[in-house]
């Protein structure tokens, strides 16, 4: 209705701005009252006597060997894979096997524990072959988890940069006749080097974060991370004041991790899979094992998914909880598509302010606004704002509000990020001619920017959607048993060991990630 | 406290219009399988109302719950709590007295109950249940137990009744010296400690352990529902810990009358008789008729220690057992 009837310039800049102020209202104040908790400031103060408790070291201790062993398997295993991908010019399936590996990445961790358990579990069909003293519960079981989740991340980066090697380089090699060694050290190496620390180091803060892997198959006190204690101090003993120390030490540690791993620089892993015109010829030797190695990787991460199948439809459709999965299947998709839509709307406001403000200091604290949440893992910031508002809020009854809003603001640096590139390339191509058109309001964006958006648009959403869509962290926190999502609902399924209903619920899971994840990647060749 | 008033406010207006009872509990309580659909249409047939069930995993997440809503708590009534939990409950005040007049009931003599609170609804003795296929001679001590080549599944007693039943037994057995020991070689035998009680007798069932910790009533189950001996309960010889469970009325309730009523329905022959064959415990009533496996279960001698210990020290035991066995 506006299309017609050019708006006044005065409310079309309100409109935008007051959009744009809103979005970076909402993302610092989440901040700032979660803090004001870990402060003391609302319910419960930090009881600190705990940082003296052997407990406490422990889980420490474990949540950091738990991630270090995790990050060395799963960046070990990526590298022969990952040349293989990169370098086998004949392996088949690769590029089916790049989008495989990007959806293990994103994978809704509860499915991977419903085929995890089916697959090694006490009554795994893999079991048997395991050795009498295997057990899946504790460290072994949240290694295979990590690996599988973190591997292919690792690989998809590395792939790319094996890739990035020019063709004048291996040419260059060949001519020089180094031996395959020679080449790996000199023209391999230095390509895939700097990236290493990086790899590592996100993939060290995403497992020392894990929250659903380590709760579900920690199997109990022994196997527990700092933010699976967070939860039990908080959900268990009602404790907040333990909880808030928790809080503080995993903040203080994640923190400053990624502080320190983010100078590394950034990993491009959403980047399509580049065509080669060259490559080089692979000695037999180490390109059977590369296959080898590709095989292995192909079975280790369809395996545990793939099994998923039979154990759903074994018994038929009887005897499974449909009158549950329904509601439940809705309410995750509604919490998700809302988280989705209300990341991107913040990311758009944030952008807004961006694209009006050219100072490069107010042009920072859009982006500390939207990408800080990177830092603060979900749980501290969901912790926070709980206590927060407890004396205020029965967080039985409006506990959704909280888990639409903190899984937008989970998913908005992700969101951000892919926007961002493509809005500083509209202003830098067409901001003159915008204005000299003297299209503005209304008009401007149906026209012009969101067409121009759109591709990156359904791909940031999509990513928003998946990532909600598998929320276990801000859900234990806000959630409650009498409207569970459908990752809550698997757990509950799983833990008593109803796999069936557990493996039924993770294909529905399964299935509209995959839906979401077609539209992100199909529309990748106009980004 | 605007927001307070405004908030139950608003708890009054979802309410009104309606006979309303809303019951909050553990979950296995309100399973297709559990007493709670029987109990509902008992109670409904009675009180022109309708009753409502809402539940937490066990029975202290359950009192959490109610903690935490405070004065906003659409609870009428609170059923589920056991006698380890009573005194935290009684020094939070958030329940109302109940009114009931103990010297006309037959209760049984075990429970010895004269509470103005809380009123007992059914009891039991925490026990290790066993597969009489995989394990030919059940230990007949938790010492013997503790010392075998077995494996157990238990629950976290930070959310379980079940598991701080566990708790409890191991403190009155070992004391505060020995008790880090003995949780250390539980916890080598330990396939997983779960949230919950169905949780772990579900992965029991399946094959996952060879003991699992539940009560002396549960075989009764197996043996009138399933008609099989399969599973039994050991009996150690040191004495058990009893669970009785309670229901109380909420302090916050505006349905104090409809509650007391759904309590004294809790203690008729009627829900009394349904109460055994389905939460699987036994009667407070003496005079309910029992099918006859009831008579086969071990009669453990009881020991323990009284509730207000237990509110003394829970935290501390707590600590006890998450340092013991996290090492």
């Amino acid at each position: 209705m506006f299309a017609g009837r050019p708006l006044p310039t005065a409310n079309r800049q309100w409109g935008s701005l007051i959009w744009g102020l809103a979005a970076l209202a909402c993302m610092l104040l989440a901040t700032v009252l979660a803090f004001l908790a870990l402060f003391g400031w609302s319910e419960g103060r930090p009881d600190l006597s705990i940082l003296h408790d052997a407990y406490f070291h422990r889980i420490l201790r474990f949540t950091l060997w738990q991630a270090l062993l995790s990050t060395l398997f799963a960046v070990l295993l990526a590298l022969p894979v990952a040349r293989a991908v990169a370098l086998d010019a004949r392996l088949p399936g690769k590029a089916l096997f790049l989008r495989w590996a990007l959806l293990c990445f994103v994978m809704p961790s509860l499915i991977l524990i419903t085929g995890l358990v089916s697959v090694f579990g006490r009554s795994g069909w893999l079991t048997p072959w395991l050795g009498a003293g295997w057990n899946l519960y504790g460290l072994n079981g949240i290694l295979i988890a990590h690996v599988f989740l973190n591997m292919p991340f690792a690989l998809r980066v590395l792939v790319f940069q094996w890739q990035s090697i020019p063709d004048t380089a291996w040419k260059v090699s060949a001519q020089l006749g180094l031996s395959g060694w020679q080449r790996f050290r000199l023209v391999e190496w230095p390509a895939i080097r700097g990236v290493l620390p990086g790899v590592a180091g996100f993939i060290f803060l995403l497992c020392f974060n894990s929250f659903a892997i380590v709760l579900a198959l920690g199997g109990g006190p022994r196997a527990t991370t700092i933010e699976v204690a967070i939860y039990q101090a908080l959900k268990f003993a009602f404790n907040p004041a333990e909880a808030l120390t928790l809080a503080w030490t995993q903040l203080l540690v994640a923190g400053g991790l990624f502080l320190l791993f983010s100078q590394f620089g950034r990993l491009r892993w959403l980047a399509p899979p580049q065509g080669q015109p060259w490559l080089p010829a692979l000695h037999p030797f180490t390109r059977a094992l590369g296959r080898l190695a590709y095989v292995l990787a192909i079975l280790f991460l369809a395996v545990p998914i793939a099994t998923l199948i039979p154990v759903a439809l074994f018994r038929g459709g009887q005897g499974l909880p449909w009158s549950t999965l329904m509601p439940v299947t809705l309410r995750s998709l509604g919490f998700a598509f809302a988280a989705a839509t209300l990341a991107t709307l913040l990311a758009l406001g944030g952008l807004e302010l961006w694209r009006r403000w050219t100072a490069p200091g107010a042009r920072r604290w859009v982006e500390f606004a939207a990408l800080h949440h990177l830092v603060i893992p979900g749980m501290v910031l969901s912790v926070g704002l709980y206590l927060f508002f407890l004396p205020w809020v029965n967080w039985i009854r409006w506990g959704w509000v909280a888990v639409i809003g903190l899984n937008a603001l989970v998913a908005l640096p992700f969101v951000y990020h892919q926007l961002k590139p493509r809005v500083f390339d509209f202003d830098a191509n067409y901001r003159r001619q915008v204005a000299d058109l003297g299209l503005r309001g209304w008009p401007f964006w149906h026209r012009l920017y969101l067409p121009w958006l759109l591709p990156a648009l359904r791909r940031a959403w999509a990513l928003a959607f998946v990532i909600a869509l598998g929320d276990f962290a801000v859900f234990g926190i806000f959630g409650h048993d009498s409207w569970r999502t459908l990752p809550w609902l698997i757990y509950a399924l799983a833990g008593s060991y109803r796999l069936q209903a557990a493996a039924l619920a993770s294909l529905l899971l399964l299935a509209f990630a995959l839906i979401a994840l077609w539209v992100l990647e199909d529309h990748r060749h106009h980004a | 406290m605007r927001t307070l008033t405004l908030a139950t406010g608003l708890a009054l207006a979802g309410t009104l219009g309606a006979n309303e009872l809303t019951v909050y509990t553990y979950s296995s309580f309100t399973s297709d399988w559990g007493p709670g659909p029987e109990i509902k249409s008992a109670f409904e047939a009675q009180c022109d109302c309708t009753l409502n069930f809402v539940s937490s995993d066990d029975g202290v997440s359950l009192l959490n719950r109610v903690r935490l809503e405070g004065v906003n708590t659409q609870a009428d009534v609170v059923l589920g709590v056991d006698d380890a939990l009573i005194e935290e409950a009684r020094a939070l005040e958030l329940f109302q007295p109940h009114g009931i007049d103990w010297s006309d009931l037959p209760l049984a003599a075990d429970l010895a109950w004269s509470d103005d609170l809380y009123v007992p609804f059914d009891y039991g003795y925490f026990a290790f249940v066993y597969d009489t296929e995989n394990i030919d001679s059940p230990a007949t001590s938790m010492e013997e137990l503790l010392s075998s080549d077995v494996s157990i599944l238990y629950q976290d007693p930070r959310t379980s009744t079940v598991g701080q039943g566990l708790m409890h037994w191991m403190q009155a057995l070992y004391g505060d010296n020995g008790v880090t020991e003995a949780w250390q070689a539980l916890a080598e035998r330990t396939v997983t400690v779960t949230q919950g009680w169905s949780e772990s007798y579900g992965m029991f069932q399946e094959g996952e352990a060879d003991y699992v910790l539940s009560y002396t009533t549960s075989p009764a189950y197996h043996m009138v529902a399933e008609d099989t001996d399969r599973y039994q309960a050991a009996t150690f010889e040191e004495g058990h810990v009893a669970q009785i469970e309670v229901a109380a009325i909420s302090a916050f309730t505006d349905q104090a009358e409809l509650a007391a009523e759904f309590l004294d329905f809790l203690l008729s022959r009627e829900a009394q008789q349904i109460l055994p064959v389905t939460n699987w415990m036994l009667p407070v009533r003496t005079d309910v008729e029992l099918p006859a496996a009831f008579d086969r279960l071990a009669t453990p001698e009881r020991i323990g220690h009284s509730p207000t210990e237990i509110h003394e020290h829970r935290q501390a035991w707590i600590r006890t057992w998450r340092n013991a066995v996290s090492q």
